[in-house]
């Protein structure tokens, strides 16, 4: 059976790493930054690496702390819909594979967008403080882009206990301190400053996950000369951030959705399987919450300018290879 | 052809390498299999085939059919699918088609060909009859197998379980190799290495895939991988899947995002291939799923392999963030 979930991730992984994107600047890179960080990973799958990391570090009564959050004023102003997605449906599935509560932190600009995500995957909203006592619940708290940042990620730490800090689709700085988005151009806006929180996070000694699609996103401090090699303008936007296990994908959504059939097929529980009807839901949520495709910038059911259809299908392939992939017993009789 | 379109039909070749099959048939070594092939190619093998058939208006044969006696008795779903939808995209571009299968085969297939519309017509093969897969070989200026068995090192064809087909169904090894003679050029498409097709690789692939050659399973000591060589191989997941990012790869060297197969068709070709009594190769169920593969993942797979062409066929766009 082992080898069977190993096989079944690689596939997972071998999916969410076929590049459909619109932007000529995320073509020909996805497939690189993912031989890279299997190759500082031991050799993964990454879904299967990833999706252990959370089983072994989440537990009922314990906490998760997700951050996700990208775009900003003028063109994306509540966000992109690359992330939030991604990040609600992989806290539900954390949250009902192990009991722990997820928490969201983003911009202040982008709470709403978030709340509304994470209601239509299933995740009621509560107070930060009382949400462990209900289940199936989150709270978005805010997270800071000035410089109390790295106070406020102390505070954070300190108040909720978490035993594990994932990041989709979280733009980090480069070494220089200065953050960039895909097209390389500098971030603008208030991009709030969840380095802080990794930071702290990995001098505590705390577990941690960095999902991304193109090199700038937190997490890609793991492979950063891959970033620099393989990406266009990586030299500059890739990021110093990095954390303990790296999940790159096509869209960042993406690969959470990959971490999540990873879980469904280590732990042998298909019921954590995202499913096309909860991605449209989810999709239309976070739109109708004014976010952004971001690679058009338009308001529309689209994900770094594949459609809602592209989405939906990629989602039914995911469930389709774990559970076609836990069959047991079965030889073709001829 | 651009950067772009080069990228798009690389990504188009790792989709057809997600194994999506049921754990029970052979699983985990598609991208070998596709990987070996491609270290001979200098470029994504779904646009090597494609090239091959972005020509002139030309006479093309497509050879396709597994049927097995009892447990497939008309044939499995993948090969047809393929065969129809490459049938449809060739004929969009100018080329007359003629579809090679045995007997038992042939009703579902024409059946198919009639509820696309299609002028291509069907050759009955009679039962490995040397002087008609001559005359088929003369009558093509390219030859396509899709799904279709060759022979291995010693001549016999095997299922991917190491159970001979030597019984019942043609082989028409003769047909691929009386074609290269009068030095034409052809296609393989393929999903396991027993294929018409593999002949280049077979060495390589029984080295690193032993476990699926099977040498020491097969009657004859020889394994399954097939011994016969075409001049251009595509391989995927499943042949069906295949010979669509064939169609796919044309649509980016034609920039024609219709010569991609529909999903929506792709999913009714199932269920009426149900009625038609093709089978799930994975279990032999008349079921709608090719190996094992149900229709609407396949319809899924083939929606994103139609974005993937879509996003490279738009106008380049400069985002202002």
């Amino acid at each position: 059976m082992p080898e069977q979930i190993e096989i079944v991730c690689r596939n997972l992984d071998r999916l969410v790493t076929v590049e459909a994107r619109i932007s000529d600047y995320s073509r020909g890179v996805i497939a690189n930054l993912y031989e890279a960080a299997c190759a500082a990973q031991g050799g993964g799958p990454l879904s299967l690496h990833a999706a252990r990391m959370v089983l072994q570090h989440a537990r009922r009564g314990g906490t998760v702390l997700m951050t996700t959050g990208a775009g900003g004023p003028p063109h994306l102003p509540a966000g992109e819909t690359d992330g939030p997605p991604g990040l609600v449906v992989l806290a539900r599935a954390i949250h009902q594979a192990t009991g722990a509560t997820p928490l969201l932190l983003t911009e202040p600009a982008f709470i709403d967008n978030l709340r509304a995500t994470a209601l239509a995957a299933g995740l009621g909203l509560r107070d930060a403080d009382m949400v462990r006592e209900t289940p199936f619940a989150t709270a978005v708290v805010p997270l800071s882009s000035d410089d109390d940042a790295a106070e406020q990620a102390a505070a954070y730490l300190d108040r909720f206990q978490p035993d594990l800090l994932i990041s989709v689709e979280k733009i980090g700085p480069n070494t220089a301190g200065f953050a960039h988005m895909a097209s390389g151009q500098p971030n603008r806006g208030e991009r709030a400053k969840a380095e802080c929180l990794f930071d702290l996070a990995a001098q505590r000694g705390i577990a941690s996950i960095g999902i991304g699609d193109n090199g700038n996103e937190i997490g890609f401090g793991l492979i950063a000369d891959a970033v620099k090699r393989f990406k266009p303008q990586g030299d500059k936007l890739a990021t110093r951030v990095r954390t303990d296990a790296l999940m790159t994908a096509n869209a960042s959504n993406w690969g959470a959705y990959a971490i999540v059939a990873a879980m469904a097929a280590v732990t042998g529980n298909v019921d954590l399987l995202h499913t096309p009807d909860m991605e449209q839901r989810v999709l239309e949520a976070c739109v109708n919450a004014h976010a952004a495709d971001g690679s058009t910038g338009r308001h529309i059911l689209a994900v770094d300018g594949m459609p809602a259809e592209a989405q939906r299908a990629i989602v039914t392939m995911l469930g389709v290879i774990v559970r076609n992939g836990m069959v047991q017993g079965y030889q073709r009789p001829f | 052809m651009s950067i772009t379109d080069t990228i798009a039909a690389d990504n188009i070749d790792r989709l057809l390498t997600v194994e999506i099959r049921r754990a029970g048939v052979v699983r985990g070594f598609k991208a070998v299999l596709q990987e070996t092939v491609r270290e001979d190619a200098d470029e994504a093998l779904v646009l090597s085939a494609a090239r091959l058939l972005d020509r002139a208006p030309a006479r093309i044969g497509i050879v396709t059919g597994a049927a097995v006696p009892e447990h497939m008795p008309v044939g499995e779903s993948d090969g047809p699918f393929g065969a129809v939808v490459l049938t449809r995209a060739l004929e969009r571009i100018g080329h007359q088609v003629t579809i090679y299968t045995d007997p038992v085969c042939a009703p579902p297939i024409a059946a198919l060909l009639r509820r696309d519309h299609r002028a291509a017509g069907i050759t009955e093969l009679r039962y490995n009859d040397r002087p008609q897969q001559e005359e088929a070989a003369a009558a093509c200026d390219v030859l396509v197998a899709i799904e279709r068995l060759g022979g291995n090192v010693n001549g016999h064809i095997y299922g991917m379980t190491a159970i001979g087909r030597d019984a019942f169904r043609t082989n028409v090894d003769h047909m691929f190799h009386t074609h290269a003679k009068l030095g034409r050029e052809s296609l393989g498409i393929g999903d396991g290495g027993n294929e018409i097709g593999f002949g280049r690789f077979r060495e390589r692939l029984a080295q690193r895939l032993p476990q699926i050659n099977q040498a020491d399973r097969t009657p004859c000591g020889g394994g399954v991988f097939s011994a016969v060589p075409t001049t251009r191989l595509a391989v995927g997941s499943t042949s069906n899947l295949t010979a669509y990012g064939v169609c796919a790869a044309l649509a980016l060297l034609r920039r024609d995002a219709a010569l991609c197969h529909d999903p929506d068709d792709e999913e009714a070709l199932h269920h009426v291939g149900v009625g038609l009594g093709l089978a799930d190769g994975g279990g032999g169920g008349i079921i709608a799923a090719c190996d094992g593969i149900p229709a609407r993942t396949n319809a899924a797979l083939v929606l994103v392999m139609r974005t993937i062409v879509e996003r490279a066929l738009e106008p380049a766009r400069k985002r202002a963030f």
